[in-house]
């Protein structure tokens, strides 16, 4: 006797459900064709929200043999010849906007247009902290012999440098090792894209922020962030920690001062602010970041480290907050001047505006022909 | 394997698609391994466990229904059963407890520090095989002839983990598995799991790290802090474990298997003997049936009375975790349950003032007790409540959220919303079926956001 496993109805059953699923996954198809088609239209910015080792937001990542992202750079400099270079963490390298768009790029690009041959060089890498900075300074971009020496700041590079403290070696540059091309990372790529899973995936990010489910807390064991350098308040977290991280920030930034000065430079200081603080709209605060629970001015405390270390300083909080007014009376645009759903990392718009803060300050110097 | 994972929801949709393609007798066993499948996700050695447990619970079940078998023996079976059984959960969850307890009385270690993994479920797996043999010796059902029936009353996926504790007698019968395809029922039951996913992954989780700040620090927290701390944790205990309950109940009934009610709106009892009429029912009619009974119940006096139900929640304390805030958390239910019954406060109110003011004053003391529930342990407990009644300062910015929280819960069981949903589902097929496409992929977008968190009554 044969045993039966399947009951009577199953192929009748398997086929309806096939048919069923079709029928319904076309719907499904069709209901995303047309999402995606109309947020192409109405909301390109969801379009290539991709930051990988290939593409961020779109944008190659060019980064030349030395390591610095943007053009080749000779080492040595010709006559006339303005080198700017720029340093940081993820902010200042460019994540989601173009090479050319960085602040160190547009710094150039503003000193060429007031009639200086000015050149840059992007020697910034995401997840930096300031001991990577300084060695990698020291060992590389020191014998650029640049003329403007510029730490850009962001709260996650105070953080870093806080939490990476004990660290003896320097993170390898990622972008000079030969990238694994793969079938696979190119559909995964094609995917990315699209306007409507970013568009799912960011706005559902932003539901769970809203209701709470995703919050803005600190890992007590692992206190990365934007807001520990804002003088975070939670009750788990020790309570002198932002005041130890900013204690170490300073202690790091007088040996890369130190280590500007014996080449005869003198290193200026920006600072970055995030999008909650330099902005008090809706949208400006996304990720819902209780500001009653931030107790220090980063800006302000930087200012006081870099008077004390005796640096040039610019907080670039009022110039972001002015580009965006300037770029609303001249051009009739919303400049959000951060890139989509980020608190941190500055758009073309913003990098613009750290330029011109900038400018404000180092061409008033004499290495500026 | 979470229920609040995208492993778990693909997981479900293939095995209960696939159940119904089979025949009854291939259901079982297909069944049997869906459910191992499900457990090997989180550990394939602790598994064995469950093995021994199935085939221990067999036999010992078989010996004392053999119509050969002595009174004596019945009995001698019976003790031997309880002895393992409970011998093990000790290992396993009490050692530990009971020898740093005795370090710091004695001042020496009895026995060497254990460092042993917790197999999960294993709180419940006992309770349901205890009431398999104690329900076979007392002639309540009889001893299964098939090792498949009682390997499945163990390990059956949906109420593995956390429950509910379902007596031999209403689930054993269910593993014939020879329903057919119902949509009304099938219906239900995806009503059901969106309800539990919408309470654990958008209600409990979202307060969760409100209640975990407050509790891993109470020292820095001020009183008010801690009351809304405590409220929080209030609102996520219970979303937690009666979203868990609503998923497991829901996913048994899409393969035809009805779980009883483990949640009745227990926010909203008027006493605390209410509350346990309500909240976790499986667990409280499994103390009453198998310990409180036994015990001698409410037969030897009002003395007695109270030293039995001291004692029943003393030990459901304890069950619920090895620490002795468990215990103090159970010592002050049986102590609230007893000062009601000496009262007469325990009786159902008789207008809707009286309702309102005892409705108030039993969800104070739930959630003062869920102090020494949350707690890590009884001195965090003790700061926690000394705090709060000393309107300490704290440094940390107060969230009222949780207000908001549990006033939506109260509106929400007192409007009987979930009733009326799962009509609704149930008499509009076309739209349930879209909610549960869009809920199934906003729970993938968010599981993919966030990691997904544990439910808290995996850990008893």
């Amino acid at each position: 006797m044969m045993i039966q496993i399947f009951n009577d109805k199953a192929v009748t059953n398997l086929k309806a459900t096939v048919r069923y699923i079709a029928v319904d996954l076309s719907k499904v198809l069709l209901a995303f064709v047309l999402l995606e088609a109309l947020l192409q239209f109405i909301a390109p910015e969801y379009t290539n929200n991709n930051f990988d080792q290939e593409f961020t937001g779109g944008h190659p990542i060019a980064v030349s043999s030395p390591g610095n992202r943007g053009p080749v750079v000779p080492i040595e400099k010709a006559p006339g010849e303005l080198r700017i270079l720029g340093m940081g963490d993820s902010t200042t390298f460019g994540t989601g906007i173009a090479a050319e768009d960085t602040w160190p790029a547009q710094l150039a690009t503003v000193f060429q247009k007031n009639g200086t041959k000015a050149t840059y060089i992007n020697g910034a890498l995401e997840g930096y902290s300031l001991k990577e900075i300084n060695s990698v300074y020291r060992n590389l971009w020191s014998q650029y012999k640049s003329d403007f020496v510029v730490l850009a700041v962001d709260n996650n590079l105070v953080s870093m440098t806080w939490f990476r403290r004990n660290d003896k070696s320097v993170t390898e540059n990622p972008y000079l090792k030969p990238i694994a091309k793969s079938k696979l990372a190119d559909v995964k790529n094609q995917f990315k894209i699209l306007s409507t899973p970013s568009w799912l995936k960011i706005n559902s990010q932003k539901a769970l922020y809203f209701v709470g489910l995703a919050n803005n807390n600190l890992k007590p064991d692992v206190p990365l962030g934007a807001t520990l350098a804002l003088g975070w308040q939670q009750a788990d977290l020790p309570p002198d920690v932002a005041e130890r991280a900013w204690k170490q920030f300073e202690n790091d930034l007088s040996v890369l001062r130190d280590s500007v000065a014996a080449d005869g430079h003198s290193l200026a200081v920006v600072y970055l602010p995030p999008r909650f603080m330099a902005f008090d709209g809706f949208s400006d605060n996304e990720q819902q970041v209780p500001r009653g629970r931030l107790t220090m001015d980063a800006g302000k405390r930087l200012g006081e480290i870099s008077k004390s270390l005796g640096l040039s300083y610019v907080d670039a909080t009022e110039g972001v907050r002015r580009g965006r007014s300037q770029i609303a009376q001249k051009e009739g645009r919303f400049a959000p001047m951060y890139i989509k759903f980020d608190t941190v990392h500055l758009d073309k718009d913003g990098h613009k505006a750290v330029a011109e803060d900038l400018f404000g300050v180092l061409s008033k110097s004499k290495q500026v022909p | 394997m979470l229920f609040n994972s995208t492993l778990f929801l693909g997981f479900l949709v293939v095995v209960v698609y696939v159940y119904y393609l089979l025949t009854p007798h291939y259901r079982r066993w297909f069944l049997l391994l869906a459910s191992y499948s499900f457990y090997w996700a989180w550990s394939v050695p602790y598994s064995i466990l469950m093995v021994c447990y199935t085939m221990l619970a067999y036999k010992t079940a078989r010996i004392i229904d053999s119509s050969t078998t002595k009174p004596k023996n019945r009995t001698t079976a019976l003790i031997t059963f309880l002895v393992v059984v409970i011998s093990t959960l000790f290992v396993f969850k009490y050692a530990n407890f009971f020898l740093d307890s005795g370090y710091s009385l004695l001042g020496f270690r009895l026995w060497p520090q254990l460092n042993l993994l917790l197999p999960l479920g294993i709180s419940f797996y006992t309770f349901s095989t205890i009431s398999y043999i104690v329900d076979v010796y007392k002639g309540v059902t009889k001893a299964k002839e098939s090792i498949l029936d009682v390997g499945l009353y163990v390990i059956f996926f949906p109420s593995l983990l956390a429950g509910p504790i379902v007596r031999a007698e209403v689930l054993m019968p269910q593993f014939a598995c020879n329903a057919s395809v119902d949509w009304m029922v099938i219906r239900s039951g995806i009503a059901q799991i969106v309800w539990g996913m919408l309470k654990k992954v958008y209600v409990a989780d979202s307060i969760a790290p409100i209640a975990n700040e407050v509790f891993a620090s109470p020292e820095n927290v001020s009183g008010l802090g801690l009351v809304l701390g405590t409220v929080a944790y209030a609102v996520q205990v219970y979303c937690d474990f009666s979203g868990y309950s609503d998923i497991a109940i829901g996913s048994a009934r899409l393969l035809g298997i009805e779980l009883p009610k483990n949640f009745e709106k227990p926010y909203l009892s008027y006493s605390i003997t209410d509350f346990w009429r309500r909240w976790h029912i499986s667990l409280s009619n499994w103390l009453r049936d198998y310990l409180y009974i036994p015990l001698g119940g409410n037969r030897g006096g009002n003395l007695r009375t109270y030293a039995n139900l001291m004692i029943t929640m003393l030990l459901g304390g304890l069950w619920h975790g090895a620490g002795w805030n468990w215990v103090v958390w159970g010592g002050l239910q049986g102590a609230m349950l007893s000062i009601e019954r000496a009262t007469k406060l325990s009786s159902k109110p008789t207008s809707k003032i009286n309702y309102l003011i005892r409705w108030l004053i039993t969800l104070c003391l739930i959630c003062t007790s869920w102090i020494f529930f949350r707690a890590s342990n009884l001195n965090s407990a003790i700061v926690v409540l000394q705090r709060i009644f000393t309107f300490a300062d704290g440094r940390i910015p107060i969230d009222y959220r949780p207000l908001f929280y549990m006033a939506t819960i109260l509106l929400v069981e007192w409007s009987d919303l979930k009733q009326k949903w799962m009509n609704w589902a149930g008499n509009h097929p076309n739209l349930l079926k879209w909610i549960t496409y869009v809920m199934a992929i906003a729970l993938i977008f968010t599981f993919a956001g966030a990691s997904s968190s544990n439910f808290l009554y995996f850990q008893f």
